[in-house]
């Protein structure tokens, strides 16, 4: 269904004039002058979407670093992509591609660089005009209202069909006009002493429609303008233990830019975020059970079923709760604007040493951090897969508790270079001691932090309505059949013949079935 | 006790994931049967073997979807984890969106492209070891009803862009006009629903992390693939854009797909490059 009717351009002329003398700066006004007709026609949209998904796919491929100006710092992730010499970063298939094309053109951030900004910017100003102009050729279309068509015009349309018939053409298009109306279609009409015309259309605020999505992508990119972090959005990180607290979202998002510039930070709010539980979810329907030997849920993927974090906002001035919301990820707190979302969490793990003849020692270490076990000098990291604890389910729905399990693995071997593998050390849980080399390792406790991510982003309503007009649009003009026709009936030697024509190969037959194909 | 308890759990899991695999097998079976019902269907052109082979397209797509049920059952969630069960539920979006295609657009060319896409990838997964089809728990963020949308309206259009470009081929081959307009109207069923897709995706990852874009490289590589669309709709509807220049286009487009969907895969694997998207097994 090719829109032939609106695909003129409705730009004046402009361009220079053949016979007449130009100097230089009459030429620079002219092409300047030309840039709005040039900015909406398809061609520049064609080769700017063209270019956008270019540069996307370079930054969907390339390793990418947010928020960072400098190329050096992370020159290391390409040495393998580039074939760099690790040493200086060069050789010199590397050298020229890295030096010439990735950091010129930023490559490296892509999304962040002003390039992009710039290109994402043409495609807005161009969507925008081009929404523009189908705006005003809708409304010339759909208020161009002229039932008047030669049988030419009429069998020029994309299907079209004629025939003959007994009856007057003024009984004739009252009856296909009956017709028209219960199928639907608005039905403008014309007719002289011979003739008689009728102008049909059904669902044609789809002209419209395509006016909508055009601009629905320009609200997005608004939407998303205002939610960077350069103008009104902001994100962030927090860890709070359990029981303890910190200042909220908007406070930290203050002490950033305080320490940016650095000057001294005071907080300004009396708010403060506080942890007052937390404790990990694990259901049977994800682990199917614990395994005896090891105490630890059999299929342990180092994550939890869920995470949950009771928190409370509280006024420390007044006293006052403000917010108070278990969360876990996909269900956020928001408070003032800002949303706080759980992302991770994060342990300290308290372990005892007891080897008789040695005081006993004591060692803690953070998730991921490596330590060495006292006494026995066995160096170790334990990491998400290796701890396990909270709140088991079971398959009927019934809860207990489940007390903090450690793996412990044996580095050592790793670090001596005689194995790629650490060495299993054994299980260490709250009731259950381990024992290596006559040596007694207790797990004393387990501190628990919650990881949050801090967000105010004020430009998601307008982004959540940018998509759904854009959704709206597309499905009204893809999924929904609009139709336009025309239908004449006219005297031709003593008999009426009828022409009828349109954009959709059911029009024809809606007069066919009731007048008869012709030669019938 | 527990001990008898996972020996049993584990017991059910083993049936569940037998039932599937014969399952599978089964549809394998009829959807490579059916490939020969097409075969002689365009060289008969008879209606009646036509409809023989929409039925046995109909029977596999049931046996196929009896299986992705076993499998939810199994694994608590719909499965698009690991590339076993991408695989799977890309298979059953085609197997789907060409019997739709068939009764709808009145042709038995989407049901002749979908079985032989479709059965020669049931075949595939059928040969990956059994520990690359093993279940696994979703992490906490993937237990998200908007994902679960934004999962099905993904692959629907996934599998609606693989039989146009299966249809743009065959015109490059016959150039018959209905064949042209076909691979048109399935991408322009199926662009709608990638901008859904992407639209969903967005809503949740904003309830899950608070951020609705983060140029994720499967997030921007299915922006390029829909630019690519827009691209081709814009060429077809307002330049007028037809046959052979068209299904080119419509190729590309759908190589942008491919890309989108396991290319990234395979790429961020290979030089060491996480994406949040990328597939486990």
């Amino acid at each position: 269904m090719p829109d032939s009717e609106n695909n003129k351009s409705e730009s004046p002329a402009s361009g220079p004039q053949p016979g007449k003398e130009y100097g230089l700066f009459d030429l620079l006004w002219l092409a300047i002058a030309d840039i709005p007709r040039l900015m909406r026609t398809l061609k520049f949209a064609v080769w700017l979407i063209i270019i956008l998904a270019l540069f996307s796919l370079a930054g969907a491929i390339l390793p990418q670093e947010h928020l960072s100006n400098d190329p050096s710092e992370f020159a290391h992730q390409y040495v393998h992509i580039f074939n760099l010499n690790p040493e200086d970063g060069r050789t010199t298939f590397g050298e020229f591609l890295y030096d010439r094309i990735v950091v010129p053109l930023e490559l490296y951030r892509v999304f962040e660089s002003g390039l992009y900004f710039t290109l994402l910017t043409l495609l807005a100003i161009s969507s925008t005009l081009c929404a523009w102009d189908r705006w005003i050729i809708s409304r010339k279309i759909l208020s161009k209202i002229n039932p008047v068509a030669g049988p030419a015009a009429i069998q020029n349309l994309k299907h079209s069909a004629q025939g003959t018939i007994s009856e007057n053409p003024g009984t004739a298009g009252e009856r296909a006009k009956e017709i028209l109306r219960k199928s639907g279609f608005r039905v403008f009409e014309a007719s002289d002493e011979n003739s008689r015309w009728l102008l049909f259309r059904k669902n044609t605020f789809r002209y419209y429609a395509s006016v909508v999505f055009h601009f629905a992508f320009v609200i997005i990119l608004i939407g998303g303008l205002i939610s960077d972090d350069r103008m009104y959005g902001y994100e962030g990180m927090m860890r709070i233990a359990e029981g303890g607290d910190s200042i909220v979202g908007s406070e930290m998002n203050r002490m950033r830019q305080a320490h940016e510039q650095n000057i001294e930070f005071t907080p300004a709010s009396p708010n403060r975020i506080e942890l007052i539980d937390y404790h990990n979810i694990y259901r049977q329907r994800d682990f199917p059970g614990i395994d005896p030997e090891t105490g630890f849920p059999v299929g342990f993927s180092g994550m939890p079923s869920d995470y949950i974090s009771h928190l409370r906002i509280v006024n420390w001035d007044t006293g006052d709760v403000l917010a108070e919301r278990s969360i876990e990820v996909n269900y956020p707190l928001r408070y003032n604007g800002v949303a706080y979302y759980q992302t991770a969490y994060d342990y300290v793990i308290h372990l005892g040493v007891e080897v008789s003849g040695h005081e006993p020692a004591t060692i803690s270490a953070r998730l991921g951090e490596l330590f060495t076990i006292p006494i026995i000098n066995v160096q170790c990291i334990i990491t998400q897969r290796d701890i396990a604890g909270g709140i088991w389910i079971d398959s009927d729905g019934n809860d207990s508790e489940f007390p903090y399990r450690v793996r412990l693995l044996d580095f050592n071997p790793v670090a001596s270079g005689a194995s790629r593998q650490p060495d299993l050390l054994g299980y260490v849980s709250i009731d259950r001691p381990l024992t290596v080399s006559g040596a007694t390792i207790v797990l004393e406790g387990v501190d628990e932090f919650t990881v949050l991510q801090y967000s105010h982003d004020p430009g998601v309503p307008i982004v959540y309505l940018g998509g759904i007009l854009l959704m709206l649009g597309l499905t009204l003009v893809l999924y929904l059949p609009w139709r336009t026709g025309r239908l004449m009936f006219t005297r031709e030697d003593g008999k009426t013949k009828y022409y009828i024509g349109g954009n959709s190969e059911d029009i024809p037959g809606l007069i066919e079935k009731e007048f008869g194909k012709d030669g019938k | 006790m527990m001990n008898d308890q996972t020996t049993a759990l584990s017991q059910t899991g083993d049936a569940f994931a037998s039932m599937e695999f014969l399952l599978i097998q089964v549809a394998a079976g009829i959807f490579l049967l059916a490939i020969l019902i097409n075969l002689i269907f365009w060289f008969t052109r008879k209606d009646a073997v036509g409809n023989v082979s929409l039925g046995a397209s109909i029977f596999a797509t049931l046996v196929l979807t009896a299986a992705l049920v076993v499998r939810y059952i199994n694994v608590g969630h719909i499965p698009y984890v690991q590339l076993y069960e991408t695989f799977f539920f890309t298979a059953w979006s085609v197997a789907v969106i060409a019997v739709i295609g068939d009764i709808t657009l009145k042709t038995r060319l989407p049901g002749t492209i979908a079985n032989l896409l479709v059965g020669f990838t049931l075949l595939y997964i059928l040969s990956f070891p059994e520990t690359s089809r093993e279940g696994h728990p979703l992490v906490p963020a993937l237990q998200s009803p908007w994902l679960d949308v934004h999962i099905i309206t993904a692959f629907l259009s996934y599998a609606g862009f693989a039989i146009s470009a299966g249809a743009s081929i065959v015109f490059l081959f016959n150039r018959k006009p209905n064949v042209d307009e076909l691979s048109y109207k399935l991408v322009a069923f199926a662009f709608p629903l990638l901008g859904l897709g992407i639209f969903l995706g967005a809503v949740w990852a904003n309830e899950a992390w608070g951020r609705y874009w983060g140029w994720d490289p499967k997030e921007t590589s299915a922006l390029v693939t829909w630019l690519v669309y827009a691209g081709y709709l814009h060429a077809r509807l307002v330049l007028g854009w037809k046959g052979a220049k068209a299904s080119i286009l419509n190729l590309v487009g759908f190589a942008c797909v491919i890309f989108t969907w396991v290319g990234l895969n395979i790429l961020t694997r290979w030089i060491e490059y996480g994406s949040l998207h990328t597939y486990t097994g």
